[in-house]
């Protein structure tokens, strides 16, 4: 284990196997930079070797088309993450600190959402939104982001807002009353 | 058609919790015997960089890869062994295998760094231990480390399992089922009857049987790794 120990079979074949796990690992990034800097015939042709010139035109072409993706993107993005934070503040002080009827209950029903994949939820979820008439709109994406990423989110801010010490919480109240 | 794609499914979920499982923990336990301090955290990096790719360009290259017309075709055939190139998405003897490899070798990723956590926080007294009692590499890995990362094998099986039996993104991006239904999977299956053929009573009784085929498997896979996690500690 220390430093000077003899360098057995076993170490060289553990190095063995990182290196390729390695190679492995970042020979399909490689292969997509390189592909991405040649013309669709070089890459028929001559898969693995390296382009001669760089054909820039790949580049163009994506650069000009991605602007609206990502703006979409941006958009859905933003508003769901708006939405989900101001959610998972407000429930997860409530569970954390509130005592209120129902929250054992409340707060078991969210975990028992959190244990189904929303693979499975995909196809009551767009009949939702067709009903609702928001496919093809923003919402449609926007509003399942904020159901789905909030259950995560609460939990988290539930355990933080457990953490603190009470006395913050006290200190803020009197603070109100004087 | 159905038992069909729950077959698929299950070759598929086995290789895949074995595949996140075993990689990755290979990785991290040479790694941590990797004592060069600066050479580890540059693998370690390594490693974590391909996360940064979002994984449907991953899928998306591996299919390229997989193309008839250039890929690992033309690697065969650099290697003269232009007899074994075929057309792998397209074969329905290669497909599920080529959609089990996508990824390979699995290394990247969030399991990666929960082993590589996992490892380093096994105290530092219980290698002590294993040292004074003259123990080698092999026994440190066999005593110490796969016991002390036992709770993260756990994790990373389950959380594999269900991702594999829920996520079809991958099947749908390479062979959509196909060719026929030789690597159809539940949720795709569920995907397409819903936004296909529009039953969506059909595709809804899907999942929830999809939903507690998850549940069951579950909780077998936590029931058995927790026992075998009892007679190694």
């Amino acid at each position: 284990m220390n430093k000077n120990a003899p360098r057995t079979a076993s170490y060289w074949v553990s190095r063995i196997v990182l290196v390729f796990l390695i190679v492995t690992t970042f020979f399909p990034f490689v292969m997509l930079i390189n592909m991405s800097l040649k013309p669709t015939v070089l890459i028929t042709t001559d898969f693995l070797g390296l382009p001669k010139e760089p054909y820039w035109q790949n580049f163009s072409k994506a650069l000009s088309f991605v602007g609206r993706p990502i703006l979409n993107s941006f958009l859905i993005c933003g508003a769901s993450l708006g939405f989900i934070l101001l959610h998972v503040s407000l429930s997860g002080y409530a569970f954390a600190r509130l005592r209120f009827k129902g929250k054992r209950f409340l707060f078991g029903m969210l975990v028992a959402v959190m244990m189904v994949p929303t693979t499975i939820t995909i196809v009551p979820q767009y009949l939702i939104m067709q009903k609702l008439r928001l496919i093809n709109k923003y919402w449609a994406l926007i509003l399942p982001y904020i159901a789905s990423q909030q259950v995560f989110g609460i939990m988290l801010a539930k355990a933080a807002f457990e953490q603190m010490p009470n006395d913050i919480f006290e200190a803020a109240k009197n603070r109100r009353r004087k | 058609m159905f038992r069909m794609s729950f077959r698929n499914q299950a070759v598929l979920s086995l290789f895949a919790v074995f595949n996140s499982v075993f990689f990755p923990l290979l990785a991290a336990l040479i790694l941590y015997h990797v004592r060069h301090k600066k050479l580890s955290r540059i693998i370690k990096t390594l490693f974590v960089i391909p996360m940064l790719v979002p994984s449907i360009v991953v899928i998306l290259i591996w299919k390229y890869l997989y193309n008839p017309n250039f890929g690992f075709n033309s690697i065969l055939k650099l290697l003269h062994l232009g007899s074994l190139t075929q057309n792998w998405l397209n074969n329905a003897d290669t497909a599920p295998m080529c959609i089990i490899l996508v990824g390979f070798p699995f290394v990247s990723g969030m399991y990666f760094l929960l082993f590589h956590t996992g490892i380093n926080s096994i105290s530092p007294e219980l290698y002590d231990a294993a040292r004074v009692d003259g123990a080698t590499s092999m026994d440190v890995v066999r005593y110490v480390q796969i016991p002390g990362v036992w709770p993260y094998v756990k994790i990373v099986a389950t959380l594999s399992l269900i991702g594999s039996l829920s996520g079809f993104g991958q099947v749908a991006a390479m062979t959509a089922g196909g060719p026929g239904y030789s690597t159809m999977i539940p949720a795709l299956q569920m995907y397409k009857v819903a936004f296909g053929d529009g039953r969506h009573g059909y595709a809804s009784a899907l999942g929830v049987v999809l939903f507690f085929v998850i549940v069951i498997l579950t909780l077998i896979t936590n029931k058995v790794l927790s026992g075998k996690g009892e007679k190694s500690a």
